[in-house]
């Protein structure tokens, strides 16, 4: 082999070797993480995610959640919702108009255990601004009747919605839920295979972890005292709780919680100390954390069997019990006792 | 490869030579494993709106104020746990949290927009917690 | 038609060496399929004995020093598909190639037997590695492994090197690789 022949191998190598890494380190950057925090919809929310256009996509999605608060805020005196609740009609968008047509899916499926027309109960305890009051009797008995005749409107050729007189409709059972899902759109729009979306205690995992194993997320327990009530693996998955011990105040030696049952104005007290839906559909598993809650176990279990391709559930009751349906039992590791709920 | 005995035992003593170093290459760098020690001990990182404000150490108690425009709340950390003390926020959900010690937890007070995280080992087992 | 030399000046066919480099590479690939079955007790991703660098090391003395770099990446390349992901590649490339260029060094400098090159290899290997993962981590306190990963690198290069010498004796001996 001639020396020109030696050199131009040596060169051909050092050029493949040169472009092999810059391909590697240019896949390597392709994994760069972005996080955002902010603070909306009353709560604190992180939006973490890899690949190359994270950090646009981030922002873009905290865009759009802040978009959606706008429109869904029951306070905000520029709100849709607030103007709908104030002059009983309103003109929809195509979020509202998803909103409201889910609204009624999970309210039907529920049996009314969802209800977004429960906005005039909470108010009257004071859940929406935090003046927390406990009403009296009389004046929960009357706004019980209000909330069960309260009627919606959807105009789909007009594209607007009406209320019955004096019902007011509040999205705050669902909207974390939908801000989850269109913060997933937009992040997957943007080319993102791998994220975290904990939108003030509503995880939702987008692919997998950077090893190449399933997210892990762990459930709080009630107790703050004690540690989680498990870990549950997650990939393209919601995981949202809902408890009383999120928010609620004391009078006279009495807890209330904010999670109020439709039926009895009070808050709910069906057993459970907190409710964990594990679903694909993050709109559906918002809402089903809230009213499973209120339900039960029995009536939870079997709105289970009948659905148990769209969700799977956890559910802690007050007396320590710990229940999680069939599809999560290789997925969920707890120091407590499991039972599993089968089919 | 044909060595004579010299070269052999020539390279023989360079060879220990070089292990000899590496050693004590290893042990002059042996203090850099308590910066990993340190790191053991969980930190608490405090934001306000979103600006990191503090970071601060679990394992040397202390107490001290966080006034922003927001507000004020009096942080303390003792016996590895971190928790706010008092503050002037109408709700006081952060005064009632619990102490928190394992990374992930967070204690949040709205009204000021000040979160407590702990950050601690790499490795943590949990991605996020459902609340 | 070309003919390549090795380092001790016997000659090969194209053929030949394509044939010697798989044989070479399917080798290397057993080593780093053993490896990837021992796990490493330290938490920095892709850190690992280096028992596949007794090929490298091996072959340094014995076939010329592109033919080693070809087959290592080969390797890795291979290795990383098989039993691993990107990052185990980046992490393996890293160390791989400047544990090969240090050793290169060593051998051209004339100061160690084969067992001080191996050592130098298998330090700086953990080397490479660890310095990409402070890069891809973006974290610099994994440098407080250094000086565990240097002690580690030291004793699976001097294990390796007591390999290879045993391996050369037994390759010259029979001289016709």
């Amino acid at each position: 082999m001639t020396k020109k022949q030696k050199s131009l191998i040596t060169i051909i190598s050092l050029l493949s070797l040169i472009l092999l890494s810059v391909f590697f380190l240019n896949k390597a950057f392709d994994n760069k993480e972005s996080e955002v925090t902010f603070f909306a919809m009353d709560t604190v929310m992180t939006i973490k995610a890899a690949g190359a256009k994270s950090e646009s996509a981030v922002e873009a999605s905290k865009e759009a959640i802040i978009n959606i608060e706008k429109k869904l805020s029951v306070t905000d005196e520029r709100s849709i919702i607030h103007s709908l609740n104030e002059r009983k009609e309103a003109s929809l968008d195509d979020d509202l108009e998803y909103l409201f047509s889910e609204s009624e899916y999970v309210r039907d499926l529920t049996g009314g255990a969802f209800n977004i027309c429960i906005y005039p109960i909470m108010k009257e305890w004071g859940f929406t601004t935090g003046d927390y009051n406990v009403p009296s009797k009389d004046t929960l008995k009357e706004l019980c009747k209000l909330v069960a005749e309260s009627k919606i409107n959807i105009e789909k050729q007009s594209k607007s919605v009406s209320l019955s007189e004096n019902a007011m409709v509040d999205f705050g059972g669902i909207a974390k839920g939908y801000a989850t899902e269109i913060a997933v759109e937009v992040l997957k729009k943007n080319g993102i295979k791998r994220a975290l979306i904990n939108l003030g205690g509503n995880v939702y995992a987008i692919g997998k972890k950077a090893d190449g194993t399933p997210w892990s997320i762990a459930i709080q327990n009630p107790d703050p005292s004690k540690g989680y009530l498990g870990t549950i693996k997650v990939s393209d998955k919601a995981v949202i709780t809902s408890g009383g011990y999120e928010r609620y105040f004391e009078e006279n030696g009495m807890v209330y919680h904010h999670i109020i049952d439709p039926f009895t104005g009070y808050p709910a007290s069906s057993g459970a100390s907190s409710v964990t839906i594990v679903s694909s559909d993050p709109t559906l598993a918002d809402a089903l954390s809230t009213s499973l809650y209120i339900c039960g176990l029995e009536k939870s279990t079997e709105l289970w069997m009948e659905n148990s391709s769209l969700f799977d559930f956890i559910f802690y009751d007050k007396d320590g019990n710990l229940f999680i349906t069939e599809g999560l039992e290789n997925d969920f590791k707890s120091d407590y006792k499991v039972q599993v709920l089968k089919k | 490869m044909t060595l004579n005995q010299t070269t052999k035992s020539k390279y023989l003593k360079n060879d220990l030579i070089l292990l000899g170093v590496i050693l004590i290459i290893s042990l002059i760098l042996l203090p850099l494993l308590n910066l990993n020690k340190a790191k053991d001990g969980a930190k608490a990182v405090i934001t306000v709106d979103g600006k990191e404000y503090k970071t601060i150490s679990l394992s040397e108690d202390t107490t001290f104020t966080v006034e922003t425009e927001f507000g004020t709340n009096v942080i303390t950390v003792k016996e590895n746990e971190i928790y706010v003390e008092s503050a002037d926020c109408p709700d006081k959900i952060c005064v009632n949290h619990s102490h928190i010690c394992h990374t992930g937890e967070s204690i949040v007070c709205l009204p000021h927009r000040m979160i407590i995280t702990i950050e601690g080992k790499e490795d943590s087992q949990i991605d996020g917690i459902s609340q | 038609m070309t003919v390549f030399h090795n380092s001790k000046g016997t000659k090969k066919t194209p053929t030949a060496l394509l044939a010697e480099s798989g044989v070479l590479v399917a080798l290397a690939l057993i080593f780093s399929y053993i490896e990837h079955l021992i796990p490493m007790p330290i938490p920095v991703p892709g850190v690992k004995l280096g028992l596949a660098n007794l090929v490298s090391l091996t072959g340094l003395f014995f076939l010329s020093p592109i033919q080693v770099l070809l087959i290592l990446v080969t390797r890795i390349i291979l290795a990383g598909f098989m039993f691993g992901n990107l990052s185990t590649i980046i992490y393996s490339l890293a160390g791989g190639l400047l544990s090969f260029l240090v050793m290169i060094l060593a051998k051209k400098i004339k100061a160690f037997s084969p067992l001080g090159v191996s050592i130098l290899g298998g330090v700086f290997h953990n080397l490479g590695q660890l310095l990409v993962a402070m890069l891809v981590l973006k974290s610099f306190m994994l440098i407080s492994y250094l000086p565990i990963l240097i002690i580690i690198g030291a004793i699976s290069g001097t294990l390796i090197g007591i390999a290879a010498k045993a391996l050369c004796k037994y390759i010259n001996k029979k001289s016709d690789l």
